[in-house]
């Protein structure tokens, strides 16, 4: 009778304890989903419009799309969060959706200092390229001062200023 | 008759930057010399041109290693063959570039460090003889001995940027393997690897009075630590 006890409580061994939790969420609660949908929505609709506006390169967009399809995915198909939740061992579906969305923002920061030094370097070489080029800029620009202070000898031109009548140079 | 290119990265230098042109005008009439302007808020452009250097200006600020690596893509460009660089805030004493060039002349060596510390008993006859913070000194023999310890050399200054190289040492620092941030003792051991032959000589270096140094703040922290991390990962790359 004491065994029987035991067994129906279920914060006694671990893993009837996540089924019961799991158990009891098990649907959704009417204000979650409409906020998770509202968001996710809300969340796409920003992204393209960013992108169409040109304020987002495509080369960006579709790490927040995905992001965004996430959040819809998961507010419409509650089993699958439930069901990751289990995989991973976690109590409560809330903790799993926590885990998620820091390992993703751990890993879009990391992507991000990858584009910047990227971006970093390109701009060491575009400043290096300038100053290279200014300087041989400036010299030609020296050279042609000095040359224009002698008359140029034009040979379709005569001193005049007029085209040669007889066009032999 | 050889190509040779005096490189002086200079920031915020408009005091020295003329008796530095005119030091090395002095000492050495051979070489040709370029002054990079690293983003300088004063007028150091204006000074050194009107000192007649020839001035690569960057547009801004973008640190000691980078303006290092713009005039040995300008000496690469240009067909130099014999390189020195010297810092532009009369630290170096301009008369021990021959004592440099003369190892790279002789093919003695890919590139010469001028080290402050082999024959310490040479004194500065118009300054003070180079003297460093207790810390510092601490620091450049650490890394000094950690060099020579990977190399097998025995290395005395590894943080000196007074140096000078032949056409095959310039076409590996302007690649992009040269690291832009704190190139120093990293730059030694990654050359090292590249099989190019190194040589100290004795320079003379003098005290840099009002300057605040490079080194300074939060940087020795980041310094000791990039410098670690550099050192690993060459060592890993094989």
């Amino acid at each position: 009778m004491k065994a029987n006890d035991s067994n129906n409580d279920p914060s006694h061994d671990s893993l009837s304890f996540v089924l019961f939790a799991l158990k009891k969420e098990e649907i959704m609660p009417i204000r979650n989903k409409i906020i998770a949908l509202a968001f996710g929505i809300v969340m796409l609709l920003l992204i393209i419009e960013l992108v169409r506006r040109r304020k987002l390169r495509e080369e960006y967009s579709w790490l927040w799309l995905m992001t965004g399809a996430i959040i819809l995915l998961l507010a419409l198909w509650f089993d699958l969060l439930k069901w990751i939740t289990h995989l991973i061992g976690a109590v409560t579906p809330s903790s799993t959706i926590f885990l998620f969305a820091f390992l993703f923002l751990i890993l879009i920061s990391l992507h991000f200092s990858v584009a910047i030094s990227r971006l970093a370097d390109r701009n060491k070489e575009l400043a290096q390229r300038y100053a290279l080029l200014e300087l041989e800029l400036n010299e030609m620009k020296k050279r042609n001062l000095h040359q224009e202070s002698v008359p140029p000898v034009d040979p379709v031109r005569n001193s005049s200023g007029a085209l040669n009548p007889s066009g032999i140079i | 008759m050889k190509k040779r290119l005096v490189i002086i990265p200079a920031y915020n230098e408009d005091k020295r930057i003329v008796s530095v042109i005119k030091g090395v005008r002095e000492s050495f009439p051979l070489a040709e010399v370029v002054i990079v302007d690293d983003g300088s808020v004063d007028n150091t452009r204006q000074m050194a041109m009107g000192a007649g250097a020839n001035v690569l200006s960057h547009p801004f600020n973008l640190g000691y290693g980078t303006a290092l690596q713009t005039g040995y893509k300008y000496a690469l460009e240009k067909g130099y063959e014999e390189i020195v660089q010297m810092d532009g805030d009369g630290q170096h004493d301009p008369s021990s570039i021959e004592n440099l060039l003369v190892v790279i002349r002789r093919k003695e060596a890919d590139i010469v460090i001028g080290s402050r510390f082999l024959n310490p008993k040479e004194i500065g006859s118009n300054g003070q003889l180079y003297r460093a913070l207790f810390i510092r000194r601490l620091g450049m023999r650490f890394f000094g001995l950690i060099t020579s310890l990977i190399i097998r050399q025995k290395i005395t200054d590894p943080t000196s940027g007074y140096q000078a190289m032949n056409r095959k040492v310039l076409e590996w620092v302007s690649s992009d393997k040269f690291p832009c941030d704190y190139p120093d003792a990293d730059v030694i051991i990654m050359l090292h690897r590249s099989g190019f032959r190194i040589r100290e000589v004795p320079v003379r270096m003098f005290e840099n009075q009002d300057k605040k140094s490079m080194h300074s703040g939060w940087k020795p922290v980041y310094y000791i630590f990039k410098m670690f991390l550099s050192i690993f990962v060459t060592l890993m790359r094989r």
